[in-house]
């Protein structure tokens, strides 16, 4: 990819040096460029350091690009332009996200998702055809893990849906979907996890609860989370890092918003 | 393959097999759908195939519709039944006699009561008496036919006496020949009263009545020595006929041309010129047969105490004399006819009916014809690729090469049969000149037709079970072009309805589609989900197919047993068509889940999660 360039005129400015743990994500100069009803919408990234372990906060209004960048982030929508996008993963060599989309490696990047990433959708996004027991060890066995069973009753225990693990995803109610989402999210032992807006469809109250259960599981295993919200105070407790995102409307076709690092709680 | 690649082919497989679970109202619906347009083509195919091979076998088993027959009597020379024997699709052929000389009296057990009966050649590897589990009557053996057998009041291992008669020189003659029944052929088998008997029997019965010896069975007789035929009659008279002479002489003598002819012409024909004077020529012929010695006969009764000479005569044939050919004529003269004429009598004199092998092989050359110290010469004749030699014997100098007339009948008469000169009996004898007719039949059903075909070709009149297996031939392709008829209609609508069925599967689907790519899984992968689908929904298509065709047709055939014999069916198809429809089955509906299959390859992860 080449030195990005935007549509009118882009300073980049180089945010001052923070020290951090070792990062697990890096990505430098990103933009992403899409258009729709003649319309363009600019998504500007200039660093995004997320390190390993923390739980990182997207926080922005609806239309700000946040869903955006979580796509970016989950490998499955192509960068138009960016200088470095990189994950460190657990192996210790960095993973060159910009070559493999330049080489269009699709069976590299759907590799990376299936082994390190985990997935919670806002609905649950689980296959109604599957049991909860089953939904919950699908990564798990996709990737190829031995005795995940015994992994997926004790978290089912623990985010108490134990007492659903053999009922179909339909017969469950919107909190315990969440879960058992979740659930899926972690069950393999994925190194980031990206939550896009898990407790959208459901109250405040269990929103909460299910956020802080999400944490702590992330923590105790030492997982990065992604969450996405357009709820600030959900998370306000519990992120170690938050991005927001400044709109401007560069022209009448353009919006423009810029990614950037909001607090950092980290150490 | 990688074990991950065989993992998650596994993983899709189950997913595919899971989501047709859950959705099992409509997956009972696709099924039943395609169920539906298989099991009547099932079934179609196993009417089909059941009606025509019970056709097929009814004709098979009886080896009557494999025969194929003669209309005529004919003239086959051994060469033809040893051709004939060689050529695919023949089983068995065995010539047979004319039937006039193939009837025989067969007694009763103690007793004198005949009947007469029609005597069939037989011999090995006779499907007609094979097939009937009957064993092939050898040396002193018959087998009977079903109404013979009930005829005699005969049944297997008792004993007959056959009797073969013939009239000799005004005498009756008879043999008689005791017989073992090793057999009986059932009633369908043949239904007139015959006795089958073996081939060298038959032959030799045919033989004694010809009035010649049979010395395998002891049987008395005369050689089968060949008599002269003429190609016309001279009449030579010292007055010339009137018209109600010549006219008589076309009466009664079997002679239907009476030419008045000049010396020259009757040089030709005889080698002597009668003298000018007074001497009246004519020549009579017969349009198709040859003269013989009675025609002669008659002629000199009807111009009895005319004093008229009558010298039969043969065309003049080129004889190969010591290597060289000659152009010879037959006369035979005796010497007061001679003197009459004024010409040399040749030194055999007249013509003798039954003249010996000596007399008749003389002949008279002209001086530079042959070295004159060879007496003792070889003459030969050439019947298109047959040659016969014989002995010649020089008896003297004539300017026409001359040999008696008895000589030059005999050879007249090898145009019309094969004769061969036989060096024990010092004389020509007649060979056999051939069957007039035979028994044929062919390896299978299939083979009745071309077999047929190429005996027509030869101009033989011939009678087959032709049109009963032709019929059969075109039902089978009558209905099978039926059936593909059906079937295309058929199977496109079931493909179709599949194929639309799988589509909407994918349309519904896209979001699961979408998480299983964002799990990782590989966009080849899911490209199988619904053609896995495809495949499960088609085989339990096939299995309920099955059932409802093996369940119809245990029914059908149950329904038409009374028609049918043991282990026929009217419905029936054999396990490799069943497989058949099964795999194509199986095929269709993998093409027709294809582009399905393509739709699910193009959802975009990002696209199904959105889809929220």
């Amino acid at each position: 990819m080449a030195k990005p360039k935007t549509t009118a005129s882009v300073e980049w400015i180089e945010p001052a040096p923070i020290e951090t743990a070792d990062d697990i994500v890096v990505i430098k100069e990103l933009i992403k460029r899409r258009e729709q009803g003649g319309v363009a919408f600019e998504l500007v990234v200039p660093d995004l350091r997320l390190p390993r372990g923390a739980f990182v906060a997207i926080v922005g209004e609806s239309g700000c690009g946040k869903s955006t960048l979580l796509d970016l982030l989950a490998l499955v929508m192509e960068p138009s332009a960016c200088t470095a996008f990189e994950f460190h993963l657990g192996s210790g060599a960095a993973i060159n996200v910009k070559a493999l989309w330049a080489a269009d490696d699709e069976g590299s990047l759907a590799a990376i998702r299936r082994n390190h990433l985990g997935y919670v959708l806002q609905t649950g996004g689980l296959l109604p055809f599957l049991t909860v027991e089953q939904n919950i060890g699908l990564p798990a066995r996709l990737k190829g893990c031995i005795g995940y069973q015994a992994d997926v009753r004790a978290l089912a225990k623990h985010m108490d849906v134990e007492t659903v693990l053999q009922k179909k995803p339909q017969f469950l109610s919107g909190g315990q979907r969440q879960r058992v989402a979740i659930l899926r999210a972690l069950v393999h032992g994925p190194d980031i996890i990206l939550a896009d807006e898990p407790t959208a469809a459901v109250d405040k109250a269990r929103a909460a609860s299910i956020v802080a259960h999400f944490c702590d599981l992330a923590k105790a295993r030492n997982t990065t989370s992604i969450m996405v919200t357009h709820d600030h105070n959900l998370i306000a407790k519990l992120a170690d890092v938050t991005y927001g995102f400044t709109v401007t409307r560069v022209a009448d076709d353009l919006s423009r918003s810029v990614c950037s690092e909001q607090l950092r709680g980290w150490s | 393959m990688p074990a991950a690649r065989t993992r998650d082919i596994r993983i899709v497989i189950e997913l595919a097999v899971a989501d047709l679970h859950h959705e099992w109202v409509l997956t009972l619906c696709m099924t039943l759908t395609v169920a539906a347009v298989l099991a009547p083509l099932l079934l179609l195919l196993g009417l089909k195939h059941g009606t025509i091979e019970t056709l097929r076998a009814r004709l098979v088993e009886d080896p009557v519709y494999r025969e194929i027959k003669p209309n005529q009597t004919m003239n086959l020379p051994p060469q033809w039944f040893d051709e004939w024997r060689q050529r695919p699709g023949v089983a068995f052929l065995l010539p047979t006699i004319l039937r006039g000389a193939s009837v025989i009296r067969g007694y009763r057990k103690n007793s004198r009561e005949f009947l007469l009966l029609d005597l069939v050649p037989t011999g090995p590897g006779d499907p007609l008496i094979g097939e009937n589990q009957s064993p092939i009557p050898g040396d002193g053996q018959i087998v009977l036919s079903s109404p013979a057998a009930e005829a005699f009041g005969a049944k297997q291992g008792d004993a007959l006496t056959l009797e073969v008669d013939r009239t000799r020189r005004g005498t009756r003659e008879s043999q008689q020949m005791e017989m073992a029944v090793v057999g009986i052929l059932p009633g369908k088998a043949d239904e007139l009263p015959r006795i089958y008997a073996s081939l060298d029997l038959v032959v030799a019965i045919e033989t004694y009545r010809e009035g010649m010896a049979v010395p395998k069975f002891g049987w008395p007789g005369g050689a089968p020595t060949v008599a002269s035929s003429f190609d016309g009659l001279l009449v030579l008279s010292e007055a010339p006929l009137d018209n109600l002479e010549l006219g008589s002489l076309r009466i009664g003598t079997g002679f239907n041309i009476v030419e008045t002819l000049d010396s020259g012409a009757v040089r030709e024909r005889i080698g002597i010129t009668p003298p000018d004077d007074g001497w009246s020529a004519y020549d009579l012929r017969t349009v198709t047969t040859a003269a013989t010695q009675a025609n002669v006969k008659q002629v000199q009764r009807q111009l009895r105490g005319r004093g008229a000479i009558f010298v039969p005569y043969a065309r003049a044939r080129t004889i190969t004399v010591a290597g060289m050919p000659l152009t010879v004529v037959g006369l035979s003269l005796d010497p007061a006819d001679a003197g009459r004429l004024g010409v040399t009598p040749p030194p055999w004199g007249g013509f003798h009916e039954q003249a010996d092998g000596a007399r008749v092989t003389q002949i008279l050359l002209p001086d530079n014809a042959v070295p004159p110290a060879a007496e003792r010469l070889t003459g030969s004749v050439h019947y298109g690729n047959h040659a016969v030699e014989f002995p010649l014997a020089r008896a003297g100098s004539a300017s026409v090469p001359t040999v008696p007339l008895e000589l030059l009948g005999m050879l007249r008469t090898g145009d019309d049969r094969t004769i061969a000169w036989d060096a024990t009996e010092q004389m020509f004898l007649l060979s056999r000149k051939g069957f007039f007719g035979f028994r044929l039949y062919t390896q299978t059903i299939d083979d009745v037709v071309p077999i047929y075909r190429a005996l027509v070709a030869e101009r033989l009149d011939v009678t087959a079970s032709v049109q009963e297996i032709e019929r059969i031939q075109i039902l089978d392709q009558g209905l099978t072009r039926l059936f593909w008829l059906v079937a295309i209609v058929g199977i496109s609508g079931a493909f179709a309805a599949l194929a639309a069925s799988l589509y909407g599967a994918v349309e519904r689907k896209k979001q699961a589609l979408g998480v299983m790519r964002l799990m990782g899984l590989p966009r080849v992968h899911v490209f199988g989900f619904p053609i896995y689908q495809g495949i499960a929904l088609s085989a339990g298509s096939v299995a309920l197919a099955a059932l409802a065709f093996m369940t119809l047709s245990a029914v059908i055939n149950r329904v038409f047993t009374s028609e049918l014999q043991l282990g026929q069916r009217i419905s029936d198809l054999p396990l490799e068509q069943f497989v058949v429809a099964g795999v194509a089955t199986v095929t269709g509906a993998m093409l027709s889940s294809l582009y399905a299959a393509w739709t699910a390859t193009q959802i975009e992860p990002a696209e199904a999660i959105r889809a929220e």
